[in-house]
């Protein structure tokens, strides 16, 4: 598992080294993810400090209502009750009650119960009316009445005398209002879930200095007081509280019952929560509001998660967008990367498909014509590697040559010399002149060493040639040189033309007695010497025409080697010598003649090679 | 016109004597040498008006046999016949003021030329 963890840990790493927008993409999406997160968590904690403030604002105006609301709620039971306490007839029942005897108690307690009855039914949260004297219940409406009795039936007995007590309290204390609110919030014992809070009055009926004897006893569902805690808490009951407590600090009515009891300090400090109150003056006791902070924080925290992971999501679809993005802007990179392999192996010839416009498309196609001039460059060096080892070649047989007319050389002339003597002493000077002109032929021909001389010597060689090729075939051919002035100094290859001369001679003029002519002309073209060689001979055949303007223009090439040796060794020694400025061409039809025009450009003498140009 | 032959090969002095003498009876060949220091032994008391010589030959060349001539300030015209068509050795000889300069083998017009022009 370690040694797979590590495997894929360097290709990742590989591949984010070996991609160009790794970098780009990674960091970009780091510091989004940075710059973001702080934002989000600056404002978080500037969003919850906002919250607090108004929900304590908002709270506390809502705690002022909410408390005038309980009031009024309070006031309507006050109203009530007050109502029936002061009413003599009331009065007058619960004493007919009391003093009846068991014949009379029957139809006094129907009295008193239909009394009852009427107030009850006048407020449906009140569930409970009971008249209370010192000793104890004296008599009891319970509007629930079930098969288990009574509400106050046979428990809650301390209850009703802790009620009478606080009434009579604040008859003794002259204390106003003289009603007096329980302090203790019960559970319905009939009927579950239920939770009742009772008001006592003191029944005086209409003469409110009499001594008091007995107690109205209102019991009310707390359910009516859910309106007022339901318009503070409204949709945030998770965060905001609401309950009841006594001025002594417990906890008389709670939402959620479980708290009812508790000590409320003991329970802000245990659920971490914090308070704001308001005295209900009708009853006493305080109306409170906490605020569970926690939760708040939780509630913000899990919105704050919850848009980090929609934030994630986000950066990571568009990661993934900026990835496929950049890599279609430098798929053009990875179709080089692949040429450049096949370029490797020696492949020139695959193209790059262009297949857009932008810069990293230009570069491909400026990759394919580097691939192109690439591809010309070697052809070029290859044909040239080719020509120079042909030339050399040459050069050898040359040289391997040259040693073995060199004796020759020197014996043939010195003879020549002695013939010529022997000649003119008997008066023939025409011979003379012949032997004079062979000589110089041959001593220019033998002349290995020197292969560069210059345009002077060679033309001046190839009239003393044509002199005697003319001489020997008498009337078969006569020539021209015509070469305007100012080559004499260009440098040129020994022997460069006698090849072409020697073709229209051998096979122009074959057969042929009469008639032929040779010319020879030169003139400037550009600033090349455009030399012209052409004779009215019989021309060439097509086929081999075409092999001599192959040779001409691919001298290293291997042609018919039956046709045009001469020439080939020639124009690859031109080549070398000229470069590739240096042209050559040839116009011919048979039995009219054949044109050679050459473009020479004048080359720059080597100061190390002066001794070539000797002769 | 006083002639003097300098040529190492004994057909060539022959040969050369013959054509010089047969171009015009104004040219007299007075003497013929083998080499350059032969010839410097005979000049001063042969005084010709030209010297025909070669460039390669034993003992003494035909260039230092120019400067040796030229030294003596005698006054003597100088023709060059070589063999040999050699740029390097031309240039030297009309430096030192030859008056021309014949490639073997001569013609009769090139023999008549330079001596006219000597």
């Amino acid at each position: 598992m370690r040694e797979f963890a590590g495997r894929l840990c360097n290709r990742v790493k590989q591949y984010w080294k070996s991609h160009i927008w790794s970098g780009p993409v990674t960091f970009s999406v780091l510091f989004i993810v940075f710059a973001v997160s702080v934002m989000l968590y600056y404002f978080k904690q500037e969003y919850i400090q906002y919250l607090k403030d108004e929900t304590y604002n908002s709270e506390q105006m809502t705690l002022i209502s909410a408390s005038r609301n309980l009031n009024f709620i309070m006031d309507d039971f006050v109203s009530a009750g007050s109502d029936l306490a002061i009413r003599p007839e009331f009065l007058a029942a619960v004493d007919g009650y009391q003093s009846a005897g068991e014949e009379d108690r029957a139809v006094s307690q129907k009295e008193l119960n239909g009394l009852l009855t009427t107030y009850a039914r006048s407020n449906k949260w009140i569930y409970d009316l009971a008249i209370v004297s010192s000793d104890g219940l004296v008599f009891e409406y319970d509007k629930v009445r079930s098969n288990k009795g009574s509400m106050w039936g046979n428990q809650g007995q301390q209850l009703l005398s802790d009620l009478y007590e606080g009434v009579a309290g604040r008859i003794e204390g002259k204390d106003i209002p003289q009603y007096h609110v329980a302090e203790t919030f019960f559970e319905h014992p009939n009927i579950s879930d239920i939770w009742m809070f009772s008001i006592a009055f003191p029944l005086k009926g209409a003469d409110v200095s009499s001594d008091l004897e007995y107690v109205v006893v209102m019991s009310i569902n707390a359910q009516s007081l859910s309106e007022a805690f339901d318009f503070i808490s409204h949709d945030r009951k998770d965060i905001i509280k609401t309950y009841l407590s006594s001025d002594d600090g417990t906890i008389i009515y709670h939402t959620e019952k479980e708290y009812i009891g508790r000590e409320n300090s003991a329970y802000l400090e245990a659920d971490k929560l914090e308070n704001i109150s308001q005295q209900i003056e009708r009853a006493e006791w305080n109306l409170n509001i906490s605020i569970d902070e926690v939760r708040m924080s939780e509630r913000i925290d899990q919105i704050y998660w919850t848009g980090i992971g929609i934030f994630a999501v986000v950066i990571c679809v568009l990661a993934l967008i900026m990835i496929i993005c950049l890599r279609a802007i430098i798929r053009p990179i990875f179709y080089i990367r692949d040429s450049i392999d096949k370029v490797k192996r020696g492949n020139f010839n695959e193209q790059i498909e262009i297949r857009g416009y932008h810069e990293i498309w230009q570069l491909a196609e400026e990759y394919n014509k580097m691939l192109i001039a690439i591809d010309a460059m070697t052809m070029a060096v290859e044909q040239g590697q080719q020509e120079k080892l042909l030339s050399i070649r040459k050069q050898q047989e040359a040289e391997r040559e040259a040693l073995e007319s060199q004796i020759n050389s020197h014996f043939i002339c010195n003879t020549l010399g002695v013939i010529n003597y022997e000649v003119i002493e008997t008066g023939n000077y025409k011979a003379s002149t012949l032997i004079k002109k062979l000589s110089n032929i041959l001593r220019y021909t033998f002349d290995q060493r020197h292969q560069n001389v210059y345009m002077c010597q060679e033309l001046s060689w190839i009239e003393q040639y044509l002199f005697l090729q003319k001489s020997r075939l008498e009337e078969a051919f006569d020539y021209e040189i015509r070469v305007d002035e100012g080559f004499d100094d260009w440098p040129c290859r020994k022997l460069m033309l006698q090849p072409f001369v020697e073709n229209s001679i051998l096979h122009g003029f074959e057969g042929r007695e009469s008639g032929g002519f040779i010319s020879i002309t030169g003139s400037l073209n550009g600033d090349r010497l455009e030399l012209v060689i052409s004779d009215n001979g019989s021309g060439m055949p097509p086929e081999t025409e075409q092999v001599v303007r192959q040779i001409l223009t691919e001298p290293a090439k291997r042609h018919d080697e039956r046709v045009g040796i001469g020439i080939s060794n020639v124009i690859t020694r031109m080549r070398m010598c000229y470069g590739r400025r240096f042209e050559a061409f040839i116009e011919t039809e048979e039995s009219v003649g054949t044109t050679f025009r050459f473009l020479i450009p004048q080359i720059e003498k080597q100061e190390e090679h002066n001794e070539n140009y000797d002769s | 016109m006083r002639i003097m032959i300098v040529e190492d090969e004994q057909r060539a002095r022959r040969g050369l004597h013959n054509l010089i003498t047969m171009i015009s009876d104004r040219y007299e060949v007075v003497c013929v040498a083998q080499n350059g220091k032969q010839a410097m032994e005979m000049i001063q008391s042969v005084k010709p008006d030209v010297v025909f010589t070669d460039i390669r030959m034993p003992y003494m060349d035909g260039l230092s046999l120019i400067k040796a001539i030229q030294a003596l300030d005698l006054q003597i015209e100088i023709v060059i016949i070589s063999a040999y068509e050699e740029f390097e050795t031309a240039r030297q000889a009309i430096s030192l003021g030859v008056r021309e300069y014949l490639i073997k083998p001569v013609t009769v017009e090139e023999m008549e030329g330079g001596a006219e022009e000597a």
